[in-house]
């Protein structure tokens, strides 16, 4: 037994390594692909992990957790998606108390889990004083456990696949007839399907800035896909932002990550971009799907801005400089929350105060379904 | 430019008749040098004079592009008065003339260069703290808009937002009686083809560019002809090969976009100029003294009476 267990662990920790080396490595990047990777993860730790309660395993997945948020600290989705798979785990071992039955939490009682998380924020009861469970049920609740929560980790990873279907769905209420929009962040594919969505049935045209020199090829494959979808598209360089802006309409940006105040990180640029947009009044928008908003709050603005190849700002062509010239080269940039107007996700539409609201809806789990908007606003 | 062919008309017109037309040109010569001295070199350093009271030891200046007033300036200062301080210059695509400043002033012993590109501008106001912003300035225009290079008005905004002075440096002769309102009514088009460049150049002319499209083509027609030895042959393939992916690959990077005139709805746009409101400014430095900007429509009073 403690041998099967031995090499278990074993299993256990050359899938962690090999999965942290991997984000270490930054063989993958990119938030979607970061937080799919994550999910089919802890869906393999969580089929080799053996545990003998509920807290030991809610303990394991924490470590794990950490572990990867440090392999890559910056990456905030790796975080996001552990918190809410540790939301799963938790719904389940206490929603279903002793018995370790399927939860009821599809369909069936809408309201037992809103009391319960309500009771919750405002009781202090630690989810630690559970039952203690007999042996013989152990294995067996394990194993009803680990199904569940597999389960529960692939419909957190349709949700995420499918962000992009969800937030198109709101292009149409959002864009009127010949309007001028403006992004600044050509590299974010949610808003090249939000752009395309919406092509379908509104006409408009495009102003694309060109994110020099981190993303400048990207932004030509974005302006060349909007113009195969006969969407009016304007190439303009970074500097001309301020000159553009009267004319503008609305200002669509796409989150890298979003924090518990409101404020997000995106594409270097952008920050000036949206304050810019505030000077003229212009509405900003921020797609972004729920697998970015972070609970986090920026404390060190500094730690979260990436510097990257001081190659691309001055090459090495130009000898007589680089030696004598301090060059950075930052990669992201930080939007205060006051110059974001609103923020869309594939569960609804959000403006920055209410995100504390969202957050605690989401760490108490409740499932994603049409009903469950309902509970949010009602 | 339109006020020095003003002038030069009027000065053309106050020729007595009397004067032959040799004496005339010489006269107008005179003149012209007269003023060139009096309005573009001498006000140059009269603005250097007033304006190097604003950079003291280690202060940290932050500036846009490329102006011939700015760097005498900064040139004085470090050299004729031994100040030492630092200089962040701020850079666009697709012209990059920040790089001209930053090569003059990188080697000038008192000056410290940093180099950033106009997209990394708030990380750089947010982590250095900057004691002034200087601008350059193509024109002011009478209702005390900057009328300047592209970007120019993103960093004085976001200088003003973060409660750094913004001055600006421009002789009297710049000066115009001209008003408006935003920057996309009138503006001058760049080319629109410097867009689709995705890495850092030095701009090459026309001509020049033709004469090395020329060169390639030829390169290519005689590696295709070579036959000879084997040899020589398979060395000469994979050289060829190499040539070839690396062609492919510069070729990759420009084919993006380089056929963006076959999409119509792809445009390009590249304008020169902006216009910055006068509520980012603080102060404008001429050789008349310094003003804000409501002023200029006095200058412009008292410069048209002098003439």
């Amino acid at each position: 037994m403690s041998s099967a267990s031995h090499v278990a662990s074993q299993k256990l920790d050359i899938l962690v390594d090999t999965f942290i080396s991997k984000l270490k490595r930054r063989q993958i990047t990119g938030s979607y692909k970061i937080a799919t990777e994550t999910c089919q993860f802890l869906m393999r730790v969580i089929s080799t992990s053996r545990w003998s309660t509920p807290q030991e395993f809610i303990q394991l997945i924490r470590k794990v957790g950490q572990r990867i948020q440090e392999a890559q600290p910056r990456e905030f989705v790796t975080g996001n998606v552990v918190r809410r798979v540790l939301a799963i785990i938790r719904d389940e071992v206490n929603g279903t108390g002793d018995s370790l039955n399927n939860a009821n939490v599809n369909n069936g009682a809408p309201s037992a889990p809103v009391d319960t998380s309500m009771f919750q924020l405002l009781s202090t009861v630690n989810t630690s004083s559970s039952t203690n469970l007999s042996i013989k049920e152990n294995t067996r609740g394990q194993n009803d456990l680990r199904s569940v929560v597999i389960q529960g980790i692939r419909e957190l990873s349709d949700e995420i696949s499918s962000v992009n279907e969800n937030i198109e769905a709101m292009t149409v209420d959002l864009i009127h007839e010949n309007e001028v929009l403006l992004t600044p962040t050509p590299g974010s594919g949610t808003v090249l399907n939000f752009l395309l969505k919406a092509s379908l049935k509104r006409k408009f045209t495009v102003l694309v800035t060109e994110s020099y020199p981190n993303d400048i090829e990207e932004c030509h494959l974005f302006a060349k896909k909007l113009a195969e979808a006969n969407i009016e598209t304007v190439i303009i360089p970074d500097s001309t932002v301020f000159a553009v802006m009267s004319r503008v309409g609305k200002v669509l940006i796409g989150a890298r990550s979003v924090f518990a105040n409101g404020g997000c990180v995106s594409n270097a640029g952008v920050a000036a971009v949206c304050e810019c947009a505030k000077e003229h009044r212009t509405p900003v928008f921020a797609v972004a799907g729920l697998y970015k908003f972070s609970p986090t709050y920026p404390f060190d603005k500094d730690s979260l801005i990436e510097v990257g190849n001081s190659g691309k700002v001055m090459p090495f062509e130009d000898s007589d400089l680089v030696g004598k010239c301090e060059v950075t080269n930052p990669v992201f940039d930080y939007v205060i929350p006051e110059h974001i107007d609103i923020y869309i996700t594939n569960m609804y539409v959000y403006f920055f105060i209410f995100i504390n609201l969202l957050f605690q809806f989401i760490l108490t789990e409740v499932k994603h379904h049409t009903n469950t908007q309902n509970i949010l606003f009602s | 430019m339109g006020n020095a062919i003003r002038w030069l008309k009027q000065k053309i017109s106050q020729i007595p008749i009397e004067m032959s037309d040799d004496d005339a040109k010489v006269q107008l010569n005179e003149d012209i040098d007269l003023f060139i001295q009096e309005k573009i070199l001498y006000s140059g350093k009269v603005i250097t004079q007033f304006a190097s009271g604003h950079i003291q030891n280690n202060s940290k200046i932050l500036t846009y592009g490329h102006s011939e007033v700015l760097k005498k300036l900064f040139k004085y200062c470090a050299i004729e008065e031994n100040k030492s301080f630092e200089i962040y210059i701020v850079d666009s695509k697709p012209l990059f003339e920040g790089k001209k400043l930053a090569k003059e002033l990188s080697s000038v012993k008192n000056i410290k260069c940093h180099y950033n590109l106009i997209t990394s501008l708030s990380s750089v106001l947010e982590r250095s703290s900057i004691d002034f912003c200087f601008l350059g300035a193509n024109s002011m225009l009478s209702n005390g808009r900057l009328y300047s290079r592209v970007g120019t008005a993103l960093v004085a905004m976001s200088s003003k937002n973060k409660n750094i002075p913004v001055l600006v440096c421009c002789e009297s002769i710049k000066f115009s009686d001209k008003v408006q309102l935003d920057s996309v009514t009138l503006n001058e088009l760049g080319d629109a083809d410097d867009m689709i460049n995705t890495k850092p150049f030095n701009k090459t002319g026309f001509n020049l560019q033709q004469y090395l499209n020329k060169l390639e083509a030829k390169k290519l027609e005689e590696q295709n002809s070579t036959g000879g030895k084997k040899g020589q042959q398979q060395q000469q393939q994979s050289k060829k090969e190499k040539d070839d992916k690396l062609l492919q690959s510069s070729q990759k990077n420009e084919e993006t976009l380089s056929n963006w005139k076959d999409y119509p709805s792809l445009n390009i746009l590249n304008v020169l100029y902006d216009l910055t409101p006068p509520e980012y400014i603080q102060k404008i430095i001429t050789e008349v003294g310094a003003l804000p900007p409501s002023s200029v429509p006095v200058i412009l009073r008292e410069y048209k009476s002098i003439t």
